[in-house]
């Protein structure tokens, strides 16, 4: 029976004091992302010490003490890039125990595929941290209430769509900044949930990048998932070896929302409080949080949700016409486009937020590929995909059950269905006109690596058709394949870009990098400076390119080098 | 006997369907039923690919043709939750009475027999109700003989599938047999239905139908719910899907509390006293009784019992039945609500009287009865089995999957009763898996789902961060 891996991380310091050696260990057994019993063949186990919340009080004072030696600001930072860069290595190196460890626990324990894991391990350097010290300094001015602003020290722009009615949008008036006094947290509590790998990795970066603010880094105490709690301390621990201040000051295990002295003494203790989580989840940790907030007469604690979310792909009809190619490889756009959209949708086999459910595609004049072309290659390209990529171990039945369901409406006229039955994947043309409860269930049907392909005449069809039916709060990403060669961001892209964000998209990308957001941009509609300073109610849109047609190839290269 | 029956007869004579009936199934050894069964599957599969369009489609498009082979069974097989919901989609509706035309259009797409396209001029434009469009359905084709029936619709979204008299006499003749068999049911209760006599939910309907066609019980059907459950009122009543418009909106604001109101004011106090009257009167008279109602019926009937202090007495032999899950949240568990019952319907002994749960859909021409031991039996002329995630086949004696079933001999002639239910179950001893060491302990031979096993699993489960919106 292998034993089981570490499902948290916990500096050297907590670890000896306190965790004694009666500290009772609980662990999970997973197989094909499902529960299992331990030592079922196959079977990959988790284990975390059972804290009590006497033990997570010394753990945040042991932190806290690491915090006033850790390194700061543009110091801090500078040593956490350059031990990413070591650490990004060490999982793309063919012979670290850091990365066998992860591809012999990973797959089994999440259910997602090897390679899938092994593309994620080796794309680390795709998160990027650039440009993440200048969204902690300056402003955001007003204006970005009003229209794009652009981003100091990076590609794209930015913009806040008040809450609040007219009150809201009066607040946008004017000059000066959104943003109010700086508030750097000096303890934040995440709370990471769900089998997509790294969401309580995600919250240590961005709780980390705070000190670019001057202060010290917070100290952290994250909430593992117990549907994937391998990753992140697998990161972290590699971190540690790097350069063992830089995590000196966090602390990720997994307790019970239920246990409540524990979450009463985090969360009485946080300045901000950070969950990617289900909305029931997240429901729940509100009202822990307003009911420590009464208990303890203090003003509202910062609360960051990320609820589940979905987002879609936008093909222009720019980017379809006849005869333009890579000029490096020869190879025509269309495919170029069909493989990106394709790999934003089949990555973490749409569990993920931002997996892309739908692709829209606009038509265009006789020099374009049609739509249902576009929808040709797309099935072509999964197809690649599902060879180079395979889809996890989910029931084939959900696949199996839409094609059916798709297949029968084929008697509409209105839908095609590209793929076979056997088929890991789903790709259907359908343009039946679809009401808002229509509307619902295709996205809801695009989970597993099922997409629907809908033409629509005009790119400003998808926010003003489609993405307004769907509840704003729970639209995230728009991946897009648009722009000219050389064109930059027209106002076309940016008037396609208000009106997304408007109905609740918070973050534009280009094809192909919808599965991997840069921290520096708007997630769920918070920006990085979210993280230090209070401001209006209301959310951010980023488009995080400037370029998109070059970034579109770009991104192509980068995955052409990586032997995809 | 017109061309249609003509025809059925023709195709019956010469085919093994045409052989045997279904009680002749109890007589075969479980080798045999299974060889014979999947010999009527292969002919019933070939005969409807011929014929029903849609069934075709479906198949055809996993690469099925027209004859198949037994390792082809499980791509045969269409989802009860979509086969016949399928018109909310292609009409873009779920009010088929909105489009009429349209409906009957797809309604000869699902059939393996065609409906004659002259008449489909006589079907209006529009209906006030899916009531009124069902009934003119089978008032223009009045020569098929269709009666139509519908899921429970709690959703509003109701499957609606046709049959015809063939089809229903086989339904009422495969519960009546499975009644007699496996919950000692005979022609001489007084039979009580906690259910309006007016509904078209099938399990309801089929069941009323199945008691009424037999001559003995004459006199001695009661149906204690004093109001018809038409697809419309079900659907507004439970409040999940209204009508657009102001149509809607008075069916929302007015209606729908209206109804769930008289519900609960006026129909199931009545409906309760005179259950309980009628029980009364079999316990007074000596009367053996069977009851059957839904799980909160039964309970409040039970709960109103005990409040007045007396259990009710029956003679031996008295059943109580129920069928139909919950559909709506409740507050008591099924084993709280059978211990109401055990202390509130007695035998003269005051023994609890036995309680049998029924397992079925509306799109089953069958139904799996609870024996005295729990077990939910398949008929032996249903061949069963069981799939695994990816839609697999599970090939051990005993396993836990997703039900699928194939009723060759009961399924009519109308569609091909081959489906995947929505249901996950534990099944021991499917065809051709058969060890006689899991047999039942009520003695009976063949498939049985185990007790406390069935759960509907059709939700999907959030795995990731991926919202369903």
């Amino acid at each position: 029976m292998t034993p089981p891996v570490d499902g948290f991380w916990l500096p050297r310091e907590v670890r000896e004091i306190a965790m004694g050696p009666d500290t009772h260990f609980q662990a999970l057994s997973f197989k094909d992302g499902r529960p299992c019993e331990e030592g079922e063949a196959g079977a990959v186990s988790a284990r975390w010490p059972q804290l009590s919340a006497a033990a997570w009080r010394r753990t945040l004072e042991i932190l806290n003490d690491n915090r006033r030696r850790a390194p700061r600001g543009d110091a801090f930072w500078g040593r956490l890039s350059a031990a990413l860069e070591v650490v990004g290595r060490r999982f793309a190196s063919p012979g670290d125990p850091i990365r066998k460890t992860a591809l012999e626990s990973l797959p089994g324990y999440s259910g997602y595929s090897e390679a899938m894991i092994r593309l994620t391990l080796e794309g680390l350097d795709l998160m990027s941290l650039e440009g993440m010290a200048a969204r902690f300094r300056g402003t955001i001015p007003k204006e970005a209430a009003r229209g794009w602003v652009s981003i100091e020290g990076l590609p794209g722009r930015l913009r806040f769509y008040a809450k609040g009615g007219w009150l809201g949008k009066l607040g946008g008036l004017g000059r000066g900044s959104l943003f109010g006094e700086l508030e750097a947290p000096g303890i934040i509590v995440g709370y990471g949930a769900g089998n997509v790998p790294g969401a309580a990795l995600l919250i240590v970066l961005l709780g980390l990048a705070t000190t670019l603010s001057g202060e010290a880094p917070p100290v952290m105490v994250i909430k593992n998932s117990r549907r994937e709690p391998i990753f992140s301390p697998l990161v972290l621990s590699a971190l540690a070896e790097a350069d063992p201040e830089l995590v000196s000051t966090v602390a990720v295990s997994i307790w019970d929302y239920e246990e409540t002295d524990i979450q009463e003494t985090l969360i009485g203790e946080a300045d901000l409080v950070v969950a990617a989580a289900s909305d029931e989840t997240i429901g729940q940790i509100r009202s822990q949080i307003a009911a420590a907030d009464r208990r303890l007469s203090r003003p509202p604690t910062r609360f960051h949700a990320h609820g589940h979310k979905v987002s879609f792909s936008a093909i222009g009809a720019e980017t379809l016409v006849q005869g333009l190619a890579d000029p490096t490889s020869g190879r025509p756009l269309i495919e170029i486009a069909a493989l990106l959209a394709g790999l934003d949708s089949v990555f973490w086999d749409q569990h993920g937020c931002l997996s892309s459910r739908i692709h829209f595609v606009e038509r265009g004049d006789g020099a374009c590929h049609t739509p249902m072309e576009y929808a040709q290659q797309l099935e072509a390209q999964l197809r690649l995909l599902a060879a180079h990529l395979p889809r996890g171990a989910w029931p084939l039945s959900q696949i199996h059950d839409r094609f059916d369901r798709y297949k029968s409406l084929e008697s509409t006229g209105q839908v095609k269905v590209l793929s076979g039955y056997d088929d890991e994947f789903l790709v259907a043309f359908d343009q039946r006109p679809l009401d808002a409860p229509a509307l619902s269930r295709a996205v809801n049907d695009c989970q597993g690596r099922a997409i629907l392909v809908r033409p629509v005449d005009d790119l400003m069809e998808v926010p003003g058709k489609f993405l307004r039916s769907l509840p704003s709060a729970n639209l995230q990403s728009l991946s897009v394949a648009t722009g000219e060669p050389g064109g930059g961001l027209t106002e076309r892209i940016l008037k396609f870009g208000e009106a997304c964000g408007r109905c609740g998209v918070t973050a534009m990308r280009s094809v192909g990098r919808g599965a991997f957001p840069q921290l520096a941009y708007s997630w769920d509609g918070l920006i990085p400076m979210d993280l230090v300073r209070r401001r209006a109610e209301g959310y951010f849109t980023s488009i995080e390119f400037d370029s998109p047609y070059e970034q579109i190839l770009d991104t192509y290269h980068k995955f052409q080098g990586r032997g995809n | 006997m017109d061309a249609v029956q003509e025809i059925t007869k023709y195709e019956k004579d010469r085919t093994i369907q045409g052989k045997y009936g279904l009680a002749d199934f109890w007589e075969m050894r479980p080798e045999r039923r299974a060889a014979v069964l999947l010999r009527a599957i292969q002919e019933g599969h070939a005969w409807h690919f011929e014929r029903n369009p849609a069934y075709r489609q479906a198949v055809s498009a996993r690469g099925v043709r027209a004859q198949i082979a037994e390792e082809d069974l499980p791509r045969i097989l269409r989802q009860t939750s979509q086969t016949f919901k399928s018109y909310i989609e292609i009409l873009g509706t779920p009010f088929p009475q909105d489009k009429p035309r349209e409906f009957v259009e797809w309604l000869d797409e699902q059939l393996s027999v065609r409906l004659p396209r002259e008449r489909f001029g006589r079907i209006q434009r529009r209906y006030r109700s899916l009531e009124a469009l069902l009934a003119d359905i089978e008032a223009v084709f009045g020569d098929f003989q269709f009666e139509i029936s519908t899921s429970s619709g709690t959703s509003g979204k109701s499957t609606i599938l046709v049959r015809d008299r063939e089809a229903i006499d086989k339904t009422v003749e495969s519960l009546y047999l499975s009644f007699q068999r496996y919950m000692g049911m005979q022609a001489d209760h007084r039979v009580i239905f906690i259910m309006p006599k007016e509904t078209r939910i099938a399990m309801a309907r089929f069941t009323g139908f199945c008691i009424e066609r037999l001559e003995t019980f004459n006199g001695r059907v009661h149906y204690t719910i004093p109001f018809p459950a038409r697809p419309d009122q079900v659907r507004i009543r439970a409040g999940r899907t209204f009508r657009d418009g102001w149509a809607g909106q008075i069916e929302r604001r007015l209606w729908h509390p209206l109804i769930n109101w008289a519900n609960e004011r006026y129909a199931t106090p009545r409906s309760t006293r005179e259950t309980l009257r009628l029980l009364r009167a079999a316990e007074a008279a000596g009367e053996k009784a069977l009851l059957f109602g839904g799980w909160v019926h039964l309970h409040s009937l039970a709960r109103e019992v005990l409040a007045g202090g007396h259990p009710i007495q029956l003679p031996p032999g008295s059943l109580l039945g129920t069928g139909g899950g919950f559909k709506e949240v409740y507050a008591f568990t099924p084993a709280q609500i059978r211990g109401d019952l055990a202390l509130a319907l007695q035998d003269v002994q005051g023994q609890p009287l036995p309680f049998h749960d029924v397992y079925g859909m509306a799109e089953s021409n069958w139904a799996a009865m609870q024996c005295r031991e729990g077990s939910y039996h398949i008929p032996p002329w249903v061949y069963a089995l069981t799939l695994d995630e990816d839609d697999n086949p599970q090939m051990a004696t005993e396993a836990t999957g997703l039900l699928a079933f194939y009723d060759p001999f009961g399924g009519g002639r109308l569609f091909p009763g081959f489906f995947k239910s929505a249901d996950q179950v534990r099944l021991v001893n499917p065809p051709g898996r058969y060890d006689p060491a899991l047999d039942c302990a009520c003695g009976e031979v063949g498939a049985y789902i185990a007790q406390g096993s069935i759960q509907r699993v059709d939700l999907m489960e959030e795995a990731g961060c991926a919202a369903q919106v």
